[in-house]
């Protein structure tokens, strides 16, 4: 017969489990980071795990999008705009809601709308699709667009420079930005950096091993457990 | 999960090889005449999954000089209509022309400048003037004639015009009807060059290398993680 009291700690399997799952997690993180690094306005997203993971499983992880602003690369197309500012760009989509986003690469199509790169209309301060009442001659000299956003068009036949309107910068809660920096012929790299996002996955990687080892030998401990108390005295 | 971060990771890299063979056809491109750098743009789509679109870049490319007579450069806006054999118009902005056996003016894939230019057999010289228009000097006349004119056409969206190859473009519906413009940008014995700037096609490069590499060591890390996670028992 057991003399005492037999101590085990069953919850010790579940919560190596647990931490695997959030490791996983994590790392499905950084490799939305890695997967977006070519995309033009992309903010990084970087895990926050608060300390009741153990008792929340993986909803006990959550992102945080940094705003720090990315490289702006120089591409000579007048139709590309970056922020130098926080704030986002307003898009229309097509079933007619607003969409925000850092990647301000334009198109004109023939009507003079101005559009984002798949089709989506640019939305001015007014709320209002973009549109040039006239298309310009050269895009490369008669469109001009000022730090704030508004948007001027040379109009040949009158000799003057038009406004079509101000592009929309916004914060995330959609209050418009004071003090924003557009700048054109610009695009804004996303803001990931290849090597901090490695850096942070090795471990991941070395964390998900070690917790593997500790359900290992915790699932051996309850085996061998379970066949020395089972075997006939 | 850990599938679907395998995916995501190869559907990058994947698209990065896509975007590295843009950039591939640009340098090919260097030396072609008024060829213009083709742009792969990636953008995120609704669902979340990076998407691309090719945007051509029609800014202006440098003149270079050839002293020979027949060629022409474009500087500023406008397409030169040719037609086809087939009889369809296509635009091209490479100037580098030549004439057939029956003395038309040609592209050097086989298409009439306009809607056909004859030059005479005997002329002294040839002139094209900055609008665009045939002149020849006949032997013993102090005056040229005008043979006929080389029209430039515009488009609202010329990024909407589709590539044929061989350095020619049609309309389609985006990019608008062409619409004839007054120039005085053409030159004689000049032709222009590919716009493509080799320093950014190499930053391009080494970007895309470096997307590349982390995507595929990312796949190898949670290939790794994956493994483990199915002989958890071993």
């Amino acid at each position: 017969m057991l003399e005492g009291r037999l101590t085990y700690q069953g919850d010790g399997m579940s919560i190596a489990l647990r931490a695997m799952n959030a490791t996983v997690h994590r790392m499905e993180i950084h490799t939305d980071n890695i997967a977006h690094f070519g995309l033009p306005g992309y903010q990084r997203k970087t895990p926050v795990i608060t300390s009741f993971v153990e008792h929340l499983g993986k909803n006990a992880i959550d992102t945080v999008t940094s705003t720090e602003i990315g490289r702006l690369r120089k591409s000579d197309n007048p139709l590309d705009f970056a922020l130098n500012s926080k704030g986002y760009f307003q898009y229309l989509n097509a079933g007619g809601g607003i969409e925000m986003t850092r990647d301000g690469r334009m198109k004109l199509d023939k009507d003079g709308y101005l559009l984002a790169l798949d089709g989506r209309h640019v939305l001015s301060d007014a709320g209002l699709p973009v549109r040039f009442s006239h298309i310009p001659k050269d895009l490369n000299k008669h469109v001009t667009v000022a730090p704030d956003g508004e948007i001027k068009v040379f109009n040949t036949e009158k000799n003057a420079m038009q406004s079509m309107g101000r592009l929309s910068v916004v914060n995330q809660d959609g209050s418009v930005v004071d003090n924003a920096d557009v700048k054109q012929g610009y695009v804004e790299d996303s803001n990931v950096f290849l090597q901090r996002e490695f850096v942070s996955v090795v471990p991941l990687r070395r964390n998900f091993e070690a917790n593997r080892q500790l359900f290992i030998i915790q699932s051996d401990t309850l085996s061998r457990t379970i066949q020395e108390l089972g075997r006939p005295q | 999960m850990l599938d679907h971060i395998i995916r995501q990771a190869a559907d990058a890299g994947n698209k990065q090889f896509e975007k590295l063979e843009r950039v591939t056809t640009n340098v090919a491109n260097l030396n072609t005449t008024g060829y213009k750098v083709k742009r792969f743009e990636q953008y995120l789509s609704v669902d979340g999954q990076i998407d691309g679109v090719e945007r051509v870049d029609t800014s202006q490319g440098s003149i270079m000089v050839t002293r020979r007579e027949l060629d022409i450069a474009i500087q500023g806006d406008g397409y030169i209509p040719v037609t086809q054999p087939d009889g369809t118009i296509a635009y091209t902005r490479d100037g580098s022309f030549s004439k057939n056996s029956e003395g038309f003016l040609m592209t050097n894939r086989g298409d009439l400048v306009g809607d056909g230019i004859r030059l005479p057999l005997n002329y002294e010289k040839l002139f094209i003037t900055d609008r665009g228009e045939v002149q020849v000097k006949l032997a013993g006349k102090i005056e040229p004639d005008t043979l006929g004119q080389i029209k430039l056409v515009t488009f609202a969206n010329p990024e909407g015009l589709k590539s044929i190859g061989y350095n020619k473009l049609v309309a389609t519906g985006e990019s608008g009807e062409a619409a004839e413009i007054e120039t005085k940008g053409i030159r004689q014995g000049s032709l222009e060059r590919a716009n493509v700037s080799m320093f950014h096609q190499i930053d391009h490069i080494l970007r895309l290398n470096a997307s590349v590499l982390s995507n595929m060591k990312i796949v190898k890390f949670t290939d790794d993680v994956y493994r483990q996670a199915v002989n958890l028992r071993q």
